[in-house]
């Protein structure tokens, strides 16, 4: 079985749609609508191809401005030695939106339109 | 016996062209543990690091403090390899990596998906073709009347739902089979989907913006598909 690792996917503020992922168990999975109307959550397949098993990933729509840090559940799959520290993931997600915000501010600013 | 545990093991040997920054996070779980170091799948790169760096300690040592390497991943490329571990003998030694971009492009991540052997490259490879031959680029006519595109990367992120990814003729479904249309933020627009598949029903929704492309299309079940049907103001039909 392959490694498992955390995958921040997120194509640029055009989109802004992020998608983490527990690999390689994502790879398998199907999307649940869940009550959050920006989060959508992915859970492993089961026989019946119905996303049914262990939530392996969350997609947060609008990220750059999401802030329903509630609303971004734990994974039932440990993937990062941060797990060990209880960083619950909500709180990687938050540094992620800080780092991505100043990428764009960096950006903005190196290349002033 | 010391175990490695932690993540993307196989992004070192897989795409170290792509990588400048590698972190090795030595973390101890417990006091008990003794060596030899283990790193299962991990590559001989970290393999041969990691056992330096312990060799440099001792056999038993673990290093107490930040530490950086400047290396060759045997892309012709040096990195830069950091390690720190709270003082102490013994205890399971933790292995990420990452890149300098805190984040992967949907086409990264399929490309390590195949690379690892998680997914196919012919399951991608006629996710693209499918893409290709059903005009879905140019766009095409959903049953409320206007033109919904889906260009090359939306399909990259499409495809990261499983149920896609494996029938892509299912994008063209969702697009083809909307019932209803509702207002989402922004401006956009939400199409709920629902169709019959080999005597199954399939439901699905695709969020669009105000010119017609893709934010992002999924399929879901009958019971997402009546959450989002409470969601926004239902602006196709209005002759209920």
């Amino acid at each position: 079985m392959a490694k498992r690792y955390l995958a921040f996917v997120w194509d640029g503020p055009e989109r802004d749609v992020l998608d983490v992922l527990a690999e390689p168990d994502a790879s398998e999975s199907g999307i649940v609508i869940s009550d959050a109307p920006d989060v959508l959550l992915f859970r492993v397949l089961d026989a019946n191809d119905e996303p049914t098993g262990a939530i392996v990933g969350v997609e947060i729509i609008d990220f750059l401005s999401f802030d329903d840090w509630d609303a971004v559940p734990a994974l039932d799959v440990p993937v990062s030695p941060l797990d060990a520290s209880n960083v619950p993931l909500r709180i990687e997600v938050q540094r992620l939106q800080q780092k991505l915000r100043a990428e764009i501010v960096a950006a903005a600013t190196a290349n002033p339109r | 016996m010391l175990a490695a545990a932690g993540s993307a093991g196989a992004l070192i040997s897989e795409s170290a062209s792509s990588i400048t920054t590698v972190i090795v996070n030595l973390q101890p779980r417990s006091r008990d543990i003794q060596t030899p170091l283990i790193l299962s799948q991990s590559t001989a790169f970290i393999r041969q690091l990691v056992n330096h760096r312990m060799a440099d300690e001792g056999s038993s040592g673990v290093p107490d403090t930040v530490t950086t390497w400047r290396v060759q991943t045997g892309h012709d490329e040096a990195s830069t390899i950091s390690a720190t571990a709270p003082k102490g003998p013994k205890g399971e030694v933790c292995v990420s990596l990452e890149g300098d971009s805190p984040s992967l492009t949907p086409r990264e991540v399929i490309e390590r998906r195949v690379r690892s052997g998680s997914i196919s490259a012919e399951e991608v490879d006629h996710a693209r073709a499918v893409w290709r031959t059903s005009g879905l680029s140019d766009g095409t006519i959903a049953p409320f009347g206007q033109r919904v595109i889906v260009n090359e990367s939306d399909l990259e992120h499409i495809v990261l739902d499983s149920r896609v990814r494996r029938k892509p003729e299912r994008i063209l479904a969702v697009i083809k089979h909307v019932v209803e249309l509702r207002t989402a933020k922004f401006g956009r627009r939400m199409g709920l989907s629902q169709w019959d598949e080999d005597g199954r029903a399939m439901y699905g929704f695709v969020i669009l913006e105000p010119d017609g492309r893709t934010r992002t299309l999924k399929i879901i079940d009958e019971r997402g598909f009546r959450k989002l049907a409470r969601r926004g103001t239902r602006i196709w039909p209005n002759d209920i």
